[in-house]
């Protein structure tokens, strides 16, 4: 399996703290049977002083760290980019950069709203000929409500990744259900484990696929994981079903 | 061929068929109709959405290619685009690239068809402010960009009364061909359509009236060999 959410470098963010939470978090995921994280701090309001080349000596190191302890999981550099009305000028600064240097940015919309300018940041990447990701739209407020919004930014061409640990339910039913349901419409393309530590936001992507197979079969929910994001880092333009219009779950509940 | 292109280019998977001979006559009746002017940029809409306006364009724009003229076809519709689907090509450059990139508007990003003497501008992505976009003076500069590669240049742009698109693009060019769903348009749709454009002072060239049922006994003939 490929991760392409995760902080699992130390000290950046609000992910691991320091050199042995990477490597617990990298053994983690080593078992789980990932063997590729793209690690991806907070660009914006963690660390000012982040680019991308302290990410890529950072990951060098954490690398070689990995190596020494016979941990065969490869890491490669990437950001989760804050929605900005500046971000195409983050991209040319380093202060935003694409997923292993491919076409597609990691983008974070504040948990609680849909900022007014998302849609021309939007544009204004595309033109550049950048595919932004949607990092979890599942745990955002807007989003839930509306998942018309959601399709709009899926028909022009976004991409939607949704978090393991909300498909487990770490995050509470309704959101688990509604990440569901977005699997089920084609509203989300990737699953990735957004990991932060050892628990709650864990490594751990298996459990993840597991729920998503029980609604859209196990080919799909582990393409999620397989071979959209190796086709990511390859850098690969990837069609997608385009999406259904979402119906909310008649009950959200029935599960256990 | 994408099956979205089989599908839609019947001029193109079935030049004989008796819809095919329509478009041809549709295409005579536009060189007819402008004798005087000759019609260089059109803009192809419908009154609302789902009436067939982009296939019908497509249909048009290659039989017209067929006929000999180079023709472009710029997707203009900024809010759902679809040539890209019908003609099976990439969207990620395209007319909106021309709107904020120099080096676009000197080489615009015109795809090929498979179809000789014919270009599509796709889109290129959606952007947040379509009728701004096509209002500008931009947009003349695209429109003469196109005119220096092609004898005509089509325009699919979004339906009338919807949004404004249209009707803001349709000051720009030559004309206007209206698309009307037989059975599917209403009346007073199409009527307040065409006024929308009119109090633009838009040239409405005609109609072209789609879905019509086809009359078997007529074209059996014809009828008898499609696939």
């Amino acid at each position: 399996m490929i991760d392409i959410h995760s902080h699992i470098l130390a000290g950046l963010d609000d992910g691991a703290q320091t050199l042995s939470d990477s490597i617990a978090m990298a053994e983690m995921a080593e078992k789980d049977g990932v063997k590729r994280i793209v690690a991806t701090p907070h660009n914006v309001y963690w660390e000012a002083s982040l680019n991308r080349e302290r990410v890529v000596s950072l990951v060098a190191d954490l690398q070689s760290e990995l190596s020494s302890r016979r941990i065969e999981v490869e890491i490669v550099p990437g950001v989760e980019a804050y929605i900005s009305p500046d971000l195409v000028e983050h991209l040319r600064t380093g202060r935003a950069f694409t997923l292993g240097g491919t076409r597609y940015l990691l983008i974070e919309f504040p948990l609680s709203g849909y900022p007014i300018y998302t849609e021309k940041v939007i544009f204004e990447l595309q033109v550049k000929g950048i595919t932004p990701i949607i990092a979890h739209p599942e745990r955002n407020a807007v989003l839930m409500r509306e998942p018309d919004l959601l399709q709009a930014l899926v028909e022009r061409g976004c991409l939607a990744q949704v978090t393991a640990a909300s498909l487990v339910g770490v995050f509470g039913q309704l959101v688990r259900e509604i990440a569901l349901a977005f699997l089920e419409n084609n509203l989300a393309h990737i699953i990735a484990s957004d990991a932060h530590t050892l628990s709650h936001r864990s490594p751990i992507l298996s459990k993840g696929v597991e729920e998503a197979a029980r609604v859209i079969g196990s080919e799909r929910a582990i393409a999620m994981v397989e071979e959209i994001p190796a086709a990511i880092l390859r850098d690969e333009k990837i069609e997608f079903e385009p999406p259904t219009r979402y119906k909310p779950r008649r009950k959200w509940f029935w599960r256990k | 061929m994408s099956p979205d292109r089989k599908e839609s280019l019947i001029t193109v998977s079935n030049p004989r068929s008796p819809i095919s001979e329509a478009y041809r006559t549709l295409r005579t009746n536009l060189e007819f109709s402008s004798l005087d002017k000759p019609i260089r940029t059109m803009v192809v809409t419908s009154a609302g959405p789902e009436e067939g306006k982009s296939t019908t364009l497509a249909n048009l724009a290659v039989t017209i290619a067929q006929g000999g003229k180079r023709v472009i076809l710029a997707d203009c519709d900024l809010r759902r685009p679809s040539q890209h689907k019908i003609f099976g090509v990439e969207n990620g450059r395209g007319l909106t690239t021309m709107m904020v990139e120099e080096e676009a508007l000197k080489d615009p990003p015109l795809q090929e068809t498979g179809i000789e003497n014919l270009w599509l501008l796709p889109s290129g992505p959606i952007p947040p402010n379509p009728s701004e976009l096509l209002g500008s003076r931009r947009m003349e500069e695209i429109i003469e960009a196109l005119l220096d590669r092609a004898d005509i240049v089509l325009f699919d742009a979004p339906p009338v009364i919807a949004v404004t698109d249209a009707a803001v693009l349709a000051s720009k060019v030559d004309g206007v061909l209206m698309v009307i769903n037989a059975g599917g348009t209403k009346r007073e749709h199409a009527q307040r359509a065409k006024a929308l454009l009119e109090k633009v002072n838009v040239r409405i060239i005609g109609a072209v009236l789609n879905n019509v049922p086809l009359d078997v006994s007529l074209h059996r003939y014809y009828a008898e060999s499609m696939g």
